[in-house]
């Protein structure tokens, strides 16, 4: 790949493009949305949002996050009717996360500005089909969103820098920009801060060491990451440029997180919970809750898994490896490896590890193996054809298998603490049983007895009358009896029948099978 | 204050005079408000593979053992790899108390641990019964249990239980299933091995890397 990047397609390919791919990843992402059990992590989601709609969004320091995916969920399904979650389907939260899959490709294309036509479409199709990509677009948590705000404010932050190097007077824009970006992601999950550090720095760091010592050509006709032109960015004005565009981003994210967390200032108690979020949030980075070893996060990318899940994360370093040499001249290459590289050492440093953190440098990597992807296809030459197509197979027959043959197992490292399908036999039992009380599922009395009971309020969301107890109630109302097993002993005095049911890998509840009639 | 003490005594009059019709009215149910299920954060997975499937409630099947069988470890001396135990006695392990409540376990340090029941004589032993922790589910993680006349457990050793998958004891894969702590406590068939000393190993548990014993049960027939 040259230097020289004059881009020749007709103006209305690009946005086609995208449509497509966006609608590819969309379909993709579509099998199971129904069907596959909840996650506890969704169960809480959908009640969080439950509360939204009851009386706004209180935020939860240490176990949870900011508010923007159920503000953006609210505000579809609220003016539907549906606030509820006796009113929701899986798919309609699932729905949510898959759109922001489908964008999370199709913005490649406006990310990666400048960038040959062939290289975008490649690094589109690497976020469309990635296994992780795919796998927690059908899942009701913030990651997606997240990375849709994050490859968004990467392009709009390249543009910004492109704007202060060339002294360009349209800064502002691409800051506010930014801004809005950077406090919509804050304001979305926590990690967002050291993501946004990390991608800031490896951005100028980038563009500081790319400048090119012999460049001539005007400023204002640099690529937006193109190598920069010699001694652009050391003058006291694009200096001064880049200190006043970086007053506006912290400025405008500023508002933006306080505008969000306040519900748009209707409830001004939220305005700083974000920031008394920092202590216990470092502590739950560095605790010793889902601690796991620095090399977990290469393990779960690269080592083959049992039970017959293939496991081709290991082509992804390997086709990065190669988009780092065809960008080797230019920033883009280096601020995206320095992106990856950089996150994947906080994140694996972090005693704090879940599968879904790694999509924040699985995404500049995924990005950078398109980008290796596509030089080997444009090589032409028959070996690396058959390597970048069977490098496409081999990732989409691995995102087939994990995400859908082997989306609950236990032994799929994307599949974390996956609710169990067993929950789907515990439904339907729970439904004959409640079909024999009076009143049926409306008036019958749902007790769940258990110290670890997720996400049964999403299994049980359409009976009205259901409690939650972690020590069993001084007296146990007649009607339908869930236990933990470290009171079923207690709750069935020696004659009342329960049966277990498996919500977890390791957790079960049981129903008493016998309930006397209400 | 007269005139404050009529009014009080007309409004009580007044009062009771509609009580008979206040009865009248029609009654609806009482809607209680259901404690609401408290939200948590991400669960830590639970990777046990050789998990034992809860048996459904109801009694659990008679385990069978020779007439005149006694508990052998009522009161007898507890050792164990850590002396001074986190929490509680080493006593507290075979003084007969099986409650879960706090403050009715011994809590031991972190990783492998043992304790030993010395029975004071050789005797036949066809079950084992043992408590670590049930006011909550979790799984205690490569549980062993070996008999030997032998106090330091080097010669004549029988392993009657040992779920440990993945050896991280030393003693040896183990096959047996892991299971959930509940009340109950888990029987061990002993098969009427003849010793003096019992030792269980365990190795943290699901929830802690902590070793938690509530009460041994040592089935057999007395020496003679």
């Amino acid at each position: 790949m040259g230097t020289s990047r004059a881009i020749t397609v007709p103006a209305w390919r690009t946005p086609a493009l995208a449509l497509l791919v966006a609608l590819g990843a969309f379909l993709l992402r579509l099998p199971g949305l129904q069907s596959r059990p909840f996650h506890t992590d969704e169960a809480v989601n959908a009640f969080i949002l439950d509360e939204v709609f009851e009386s706004g969004y209180h935020y939860r320091t240490h176990d949870h996050h900011g508010p923007t995916l159920y503000q953006i969920a609210a505000a579809v399904l609220g003016p539907l009717g549906i606030r509820h979650p006796a009113q929701m389907e899986p798919w309609m939260l699932r729905g949510f996360t898959a759109v922001f899959g489908a964008l999370l490709a199709a913005s490649v294309f406006w990310a990666l500005l400048d960038a040959p036509l062939s290289a975008r479409v490649a690094a589109a199709v690497a976020l469309g089909i990635g296994a992780p990509f795919v796998y927690y677009s059908g899942i009701f948590i913030h990651e997606l969103l997240l990375m849709l705000l994050l490859l968004l404010f990467f392009g709009s932050f390249l543009r910004l820098t492109k704007a202060c190097w060339t002294q360009g007077r349209s800064f502002w824009k691409h800051a506010v920009l930014s801004g809005v970006l950077a406090g919509l992601m804050l304001a979305t999950k926590e990690t967002a801060a050291p993501i946004l550090f990390l991608a800031i720095f490896s951005v100028l760091a980038a563009r500081w060491i790319r400048r090119s010592p012999t460049a001539t050509s005007k400023p204002a006709s640099a690529p937006a990451f193109g190598p920069s032109p010699a001694g652009a960015g050391d003058t006291p004005a694009a200096l001064l440029a880049l200190a006043a565009a970086a007053g506006i981003l912290l400025f405008t994210a500023f508002a933006v997180v306080l505008l969000v967390f306040t519900g748009f200032g209707r409830h001004p108690d939220q305005a700083f919970g974000l920031f008394y979020a920092i202590g216990p949030q470092l502590s739950r980075g560095t605790g010793s809750e889902h601690a796991y070893p620095a090399w977990t996060y290469l393990a779960w990318l690269c080592r083959p898994t049992g039970a017959g899940i293939p496991w081709s994360g290991w082509l992804l370093p390997v086709l990065a490896f190669a988009g780092l040499w065809a960008e080797r001249r230019h920033p883009l290459g280096l601020a995206l490896t320095l992106w990856a590289l950089l996150l994947f050492l906080f994140f694996s440093a972090l005693p704090y590890k879940t599968p879904w953190l790694m999509l924040a440098w699985l995404l500049p990597l995924s990005v950078l193996a398109g980008l290796g992807w596509s030089a080997l296809w444009q090589t032409r030459r028959a070996w690396s054809l058959v390597v970048a197509a069977t490098a496409l197979v081999l990732l989409g027959r691995e995102t087939w298998e994990r995400c859908q043959v082997h989306a609950v197992d236990p032994e799929n490292s994307l599949a974390y603490s996956p609710s169990s399908p067993d929950l789907a036999r515990l439904e339907k039992d729970v439904d004959a049983l409640a079909a024999r009380q009076n009143g049926g599922r409306n008036e019958v009395v749902v007790q769940v007895i258990a110290q670890d009971y997720w996400p049964l309020p999403w299994t049980l969301r359409k009976y009205p009358r259901t409690g939650y107890w972690t020590e069993p109630p001084a007296h146990l109302a007649p009607g339908i009896v869930l236990s933990g097993p470290e009171f079923v002993g207690h709750l069935s005095g020696g004659s009342a029948k329960f049966e277990p049911y498996s919500i977890r890998p390791g957790v079960f509840v049981f129903l008493r099978k016998d309930p006397p009639a209400t | 204050m007269n005139h404050l003490a009529l009014r009080s005594s007309f409004l009580l009059l007044a009062a009771a005079a509609l009580l008979p019709f206040a009865r009248a009215e029609e009654k609806v149910p009482l809607k209680l408000q259901l404690p609401k299920p408290m939200f948590v954060g991400t669960p830590v997975p639970v990777k046990l593979p050789n998990l034992e499937t809860p048996r459904a409630s109801g009694r659990r099947p008679d385990f069978m053992v020779p007439k005149g069988v006694v508990n052998l470890a009522l009161n007898k001396t507890v050792t164990s790899s850590d002396m001074e135990p986190v929490l509680g006695d080493l006593a507290q392990i075979t003084d007969g108390e099986k409650a879960g409540d706090e403050g009715n376990y011994v809590e031991f340090g972190k990783g492998k641990q043992w304790v030993q029941v010395d029975l004071g004589a050789a005797s036949p032993i066809y079950a084992i019964v043992v408590w670590h922790y049930h006011s909550q589910a979790r799984v205690y993680k490569a549980v062993v249990a070996q008999l030997s006349d032998d106090p330091d457990f080097i010669k004549d050793v029988v392993t009657v239980y040992n779920n440990d998958d993945r050896n991280v004891n030393g003693l040896g894969e183990g096959k047996d299933p892991t299971y959930i702590e509940t009340n109950e406590g888990r029987i061990i068939d002993a098969k009427g091995t003849k010793a003096r000393y019992v030792r269980l190993y365990s190795n943290g548990n699901t929830t802690s890397d902590m070793n938690h014993y509530i009460e041994v049960e040592v089935w057999g027939l007395p020496a003679q």
